[in-house]
């Protein structure tokens, strides 16, 4: 059985950047001033889709206190940002295709001016027609919002033969699954200070989740060197996603160079959801069959994705979907064809899931309604159809052998057996069921695509142990992991080390703080620099203190001699070789890629989880509220306690309000809800009192990659163990979230009238 | 400063007079200019959201007339009395002291936070607020001054003629003898605007006979309502369940919900013929 | 520096406005209709308090005014007049609050944005209800949102501080 931990008896450590949290001091990057500040303002677009005839700006221009406005006409270089391909403008000239889409921005003495000037500058639209619905674009009339059409991306996989699986199938079931626009809700809207330097440089003090790309993206707007700018890019009050892609970094630049001021930009949460990226809305189609053993067969799908106006990581988005579309289990024949659509929607983008939340919905869907007609438990029908450990990753590829899937179904089925019993209920309009569903998650970006990694230790004059990484504590708790993982490996203390990341003056290339990738990264880049650092630190040790260095070992504090007695500390150390060279390891190499995969952003480490809802549904009105959720993960050894289990329970309620709250509408183009009054995130009284996390920590023998990341794995299979969950309660199939109440209540209205007395 | 939708206001004029006089005269003065303002929470969303924010806004704050509570005798029956500038908080705290229909309705209100700045007297002048229906269940009156005269009137009243009135006190009937159900539905357990909110009231006799029965039901696009024809129904008589499958029908015809992006007019009526018939059966039988 | 010259055109009334932050008396000549958040973030540069909706849906903002916890996005400067204001910053004396280092030890946070308001939420309940129930905590908390944690390590925290309470009586 794997090694299981209950998380509430380890070891709880406090997080290095916890007291300025609790206490308010931290500064983030909104929350800067400098001399001499400017306040800019961004002026996007009214229409979802039109031509631009002409921006005047000169009204504006003459408002007192105002003191640059940009247009296209003032961005040096490239026109354009994106991660993958840079289609979107970074201030439109001729057209706009959503209402984010920025056409002027603003630097004035205070926000006040900065905001009337924005009234003042006006722009003459000639509307075009919009495109709200992927289908409706695809259309062959359709009116193409690119040069190359309106199908950003086509993703297609295929083996066996689906329809001579089908064949065979006792059972087919065939559901299309509509999943919904979500809202990433960090709690600090973008923002933060651009500040031209005194040699010409540029520092960027704005949230991202990968300095060195914003950096490239910016180098090459300014149209300046890469060296030339600085990015600071922690802490950020939440991400999941939403910062990766440029936001108003552009903005603020243009207008700091304008200017020669640092310029601040802390967008409104209105501004925010107006320009900012979503979870991409999808519509799954998927047929799967199934033999009279319990065998699947065949399982064909389909995926239509709209990305909105602009590509971003749409792409990988989708790519990301159809490699989980098989999920973890062994399937015969499979054809999966995806799509990713341009509307005049919101730009959708990388939000924690990265397609896998989607597709997972439809997957386990079809699993349980399966298990329904073939009246089998749907645990056995899992178990049946589950990967092995050496089996092929879920396109044919060769990965990493892991138990994970049957690890998490197994610790699952414990949880199932206990949580059976305890439900009383209160009130005769109310039913109570309980679902389970499970997932797998590919970590890192993927083959084919630059997924570089790397760290530095160095030992600083001040006699620290400096852990340097590019990556970006977005919340997720990335100085924990670096902490602990330096403590745990050279046993020292806390006081003893200097984290550095975020800053692209002073970190090396670690790749982004995406793809659930960092925790991993950091522990191999610990493992590949721990002997050469400890044993040059011992080295100098043993010069200094003229004691061998074989009975010499790194400690709190310093050098200890084997262990019993302190023989130099690390602050004398550095004293006395302050004339040797800097002691600096570093090192850089890829993310592990499956050597043989043949699908562009497959995946060769994997992470697993199962779920557990108990729901309550209200017979009167279709609530539906969560009793209890329960979460099995299967990520490699747990290195921050409090980390892990916070990404976990903080993933599956950002996932309860998917299933049930969560919906960035729109109509026409147009954001219907775009504050925190109308769009929904769980509050305190939506969630569980008590949620239980339990870590598998097992990882095979000869497994040399470490920790795996658990950013994105708690959200991925919660909405299916929701959605199973109300069809224990009621017998209704949802297929559709945010789970509609009213559609529940009409579902359950026409099993009968109710007898009141 | 104000934010009226993408603008910031700045110069938006605060008067602050000591007595109703006053304040009645500064609207009188500057009409749909101004606008009386106690808490403002709703009103700073309201205005975040681009609807007009007025030049003038006259604070009731240092007005006496508003605040603090207590009992008075109306037509010889005892009522409690609710300065308009009693806070939500205030309400949902003093149990000892507030009907706990009023408490109930109060709880279900915004968050702490909100209710520790928003008033009885803007709950109820915005139109849309969730006590409004638990008042109209107690056949609460009110007091208001429009210039010449404070006077008292039948809350419903008040309610049906979107009375511009500047409101004072609301006056609760102290009867604990009814009994009474109060329920909101919104999009998540709490802090949202209703879907639906009904509110209800009745004297039950030994005979398991209802009277005196007051049916309440509104939401946040829905206009406040009374359900007359339902009332009358449950007049007098003993529920079956027959009787209350007719009154299901009836709150289905007779409750006139509006279709917002969110919900259904349809769904609106269905929960509240459900929670209003379900409440029944449960205090009546 | 630009200020001067516009000011016929952008410059607000004012009025002076008395109260006390953190214990210490100021005295301020602001528009009447400024935000208390924007008084105590950019006039005074007090950021622990933070900004999210500015509707009051979110509670990033949250002090207490007068004991009561408000939302400083929906408190106009003429509403603040002569009240005693206390933000993040005022909670912690030599030592931290128990409730600040109970949250870290049970990890009532992760980005930490919405800390400073949850954290006056807490205070505001405790100094009213020192043993609230499992609902009280909900109730009092439900005007505050959190992204990161799923609420799961904010409730322990809370259980933790009460919990210790208990004990030192």
């Amino acid at each position: 059985m794997a090694i299981q931990i209950s998380l509430f008896n380890k070891k709880k450590k406090i997080r290095p950047d916890g007291l300025g949290k609790v206490t308010g001091a931290l500064k983030y990057l909104t929350d800067l001033s400098f001399p001499g500040m400017l306040y800019g303002k961004i002026l996007r677009s009214t229409e979802p889709h039109a031509e631009i005839q002409s921006i005047s700006v000169d009204q504006a221009k003459q408002l007192p206190g105002v003191r640059a406005i940009v247009t296209y006409k003032d961005v040096p270089g490239l026109n354009g940002f994106g991660l993958i391909f840079p289609d979107q403008p970074v201030l439109c000239e001729d057209r706009v295709r959503y209402v984010g889409d920025a056409i002027a921005a603003v630097a004035a003495d205070t926000i006040e001016i900065a905001d009337a000037a924005l009234q003042l500058i006006k722009v003459e639209y000639k509307k075009l027609p919009v495109i709200v619905d992927p289908e409706e674009a695809l259309h062959p009339n359709a009116p193409r919002l690119h040069p190359d059409g309106n199908l950003l991306h086509r993703a297609y996989y295929s083996k066996g033969d689906v329809e001579e699986g089908f064949q065979s199938c006792s059972h087919i079931v065939e559901e299309i699954y509509e999943l919904p626009r979500q809202m990433h809700a960090y709690m600090e809207t973008e923002g933060g200070v651009i500040v031209p330097e005194v040699d010409g440089k540029l520092t960027v003090y704005v949230g991202t989740q990968h300095g060195f790309k914003d950096r490239y993206q910016l180098s090459r707007i300014l149209n300046m060197n890469e060296t030339d700018i600085r990015i600071v890019s922690s802490p950020m009050g939440g991400s999941f996603g939403g910062k990766d892609e440029l936001n108003i970094q552009p903005y603020g630049a243009l207008l700091a160079l304008a200017t020669n001021c640092p310029v601040k930009i802390h967008q409104t949460r209105r501004e925010s959801v107006r320009a900012g990226l979503k979870r991409h809305p999808m519509k799954i189609t998927m047929k799967t069959g199934v033999d009279d053993s319990g065998k699947i067969l065949s399982h064909k799908v389909k995926i239509l994705a709209d990305t909105g106006a602009y590509a971003t990581l749409g792409p990988a988005v989708l790519d990301f979907s159809v490699e989980h579309a098989p999920g973890p289990y062994v399937i015969p024949n499979i054809e999966i064809e995806g799509l990713s659509v341009f509307t005049n929607n919101g730009v959708a983008g990388e939000f924690r899931g990265f397609g896998g939340n989607q597709v997972t919905f439809a997957l386990e869907g079809q699993i349980d309604r399966l298990a329904e007609k073939l009246k089998m438990d749907p645990l056995e029908f899992r178990e049946k159809n589950l990967r092995q450990v050496d089996s092929p990753g879920p396109l044919g590829q060769k990965i990493a052998p892991t138990s994970g899937a049957r690890d998490v179904l197994e610790a699952i089925k414990e949880k199932l057996h206990e949580n059976t019993n305890n439900s009383h209920l209160s009130d005769q309009w109310k039913v109570t069921g309980t679902g389970v569903a499970i997932s797998i998650h590919g970590g890192g970006l993927g083959v084919g695509r630059i997924d570089p990694a790397g760290g530095r230790l160095s030992f600083t004059k001040e006699g620290k142990i400096e852990a340097a990484f590019g990556f970006e504590e977005c919340g997720q708790g990335l100085l924990a992991v670096i902490e602990t993982l330096v403590m745990e490996e050279f046993k020292c203390k806390e006081d003893d080390i200097r984290i550095v990341v975020g800053d692209t003056d002073s970190v090396p290339i670690s790749g982004s703080s995406t793809a659930s990738r960092a925790t991993s990264m950091v522990w191999n880049s610990i493992q590949r620099m721990k002997e050469t650092f400890r044993d040059e630190i011992l080295e100098r040790a043993s010069r200094v203190t003229d004691l061998p260095v074989n009975e010499l070992t790194m400690g709190p504090n310093g050098i200890w001699l084997t262990d019993e007695s302190l023989c130099i500390s690390y602050v004398e150390l550095a004293e006395k070789t302050l004339n040797k060279p800097l002691l600096k390891v570093e090192t850089s190499f890829n993310f592990p890629v499956s050597p043989d995969a043949v699908v562009d952003g497959s995946h060769f480490l994997y992470a697993f989880s199962s779920v557990l809802a108990r729901v309550e549904v209200d017979l009167l009105t279709g609530k539906v509220k969560v009793l209890d959720l329960e979460q099995a993960i299967a990520a490699g050894p747990v290195v921050s306690l409090l980390g892990y289990q916070g990404q976990i329970e903080g993933g599956g309620i950002m996932a309860l309000g998917y299933s049930l709250m969560e919906e960035a509408k729109m109509e026409n183009g147009a954001y219907v809800n775009d504050n925190f009054d109308t769009y929904l995130i769980p509050t305190i009284q939506d969630v569980p009192f008590v949620m239980n996390v339990e870590a598998i920590e097992k990882l095979q023998e000869g497994d040399i990659y470490g920790p795996r990341g658990v950013g994105e794995i708690g959200t991925i299979a919660v909405a299916p163990a929701i959605v199973k969950a109300i069809h224990d309660a009621t017998g209704c199939w949802v297929n559709k979230l945010p789970v509609s109440r009213e559609f529940l209540l009409e579902q359950m209205a026409t099993r009968g009238e109710k007898r009141w007395v | 400063m104000i934010r009226q939708g993408t603008t910031s206001l700045i110069d938006t004029e605060v008067l602050i007079p000591t007595s109703l006089e006053q304040a009645w005269d500064l609207k009188e003065k500057f009409g749909e200019t101004a606008s009386f303002i106690a808490g403002g929470t709703l009103m700073q969303t309201h205005w975040a959201k681009g609807f007009n924010c007025p030049l003038y806004l006259i604070s009731l704050d240092q007005v006496n007339e508003v605040k603090g509570w207590g009992k008075d005798l109306v037509n010889g029956q005892s009522y409690t009395r609710l300065g308009a500038s009693i806070t939500l908080d205030f309400c949902r705290q003093n149990k000892e002291l507030f009907h706990p229909l009023l408490v109930e309705a109060a709880r279900n209100i915004a968050a702490p936070a909100v209710r520790n700045k928003a008033t009885i007297g803007g709950n109820i002048a915005n139109g849309f607020g969730d006590m409004i229906p638990a008042l109209l269940a107690m056949d609460a009156v009110i007091t208001v001054f429009d210039g010449n005269l404070v006077h008292l009137q039948p809350f419903y009243d008040f309610i049906k003629n979107h009375s511009q009135s500047l409101i004072i006190s609301v006056q609760v009937p102290d009867d604990q003898t009814k009994r009474f159900f109060y329920k909101k539905l919104c999009h998540r357990e709490s802090f949202t605007p209703s879907i639906v909110t009904v509110a209800g009231t009745f004297h039950l006799n030994e005979k398991k006979e209802l009277s005196a029965v007051r049916l309440a039901v509104s939401g946040s696009t829905t206009q406040p309502q009374r359900l007359y024809e339902c009332e009358r129904l449950l007049e007098g008589s003993a529920p079956t369940n027959d009787q209350l499958q007719k009154l299901f029908q009836t709150i289905e015809e007779e409750f006139t919900p509006t279709t917002d992006v969110f919900s259904t007019a349809i769904y609106k009526k269905s929960v509240a013929a459900n929670w209003v018939v379900s409440e029944i059966a449960r205090l009546a039988t | 520096m630009g200020m001067k010259e516009h000011a016929e055109i952008m410059t607000p009334p004012k009025m002076e406005i008395s109260l006390t932050i953190n214990g210490t008396n100021v005295v301020l000549q602001v528009p009447p209709t400024k935000r208390l958040v924007t008084i105590l973030r950019e006039e005074l540069h007090l950021t622990g308090t933070k900004i999210s909706c500015e509707v009051g849906r979110c509670g990033a903002c949250a002090v207490q005014m007068n004991n009561q916890l408000v939302n400083s996005c929906l408190v106009m400067a003429y509403q603040a007049n002569d009240t005693s204001i206390v933000t993040i910053e005022g909670l912690a004396g030599e030592e931290l609050d128990p409730i600040q280092r109970a949250f870290l030890e049970e990890g009532g946070f992760q980005c930490g944005y919405c800390t400073p308001g949850m954290v006056m939420a807490v205070n505001a309940l405790l100094a009213t209800n020192p043993s609230p129930s499992d609902e009280q905590i909900q109730e009092a908390l439900s005007g505050n949102l959190c992204r990161c944690t799923g609420y799961g390590g904010i409730i322990r925290a809370v259980q933790k501080v009460i919990t210790n309470n208990n004990q030192a009586i």
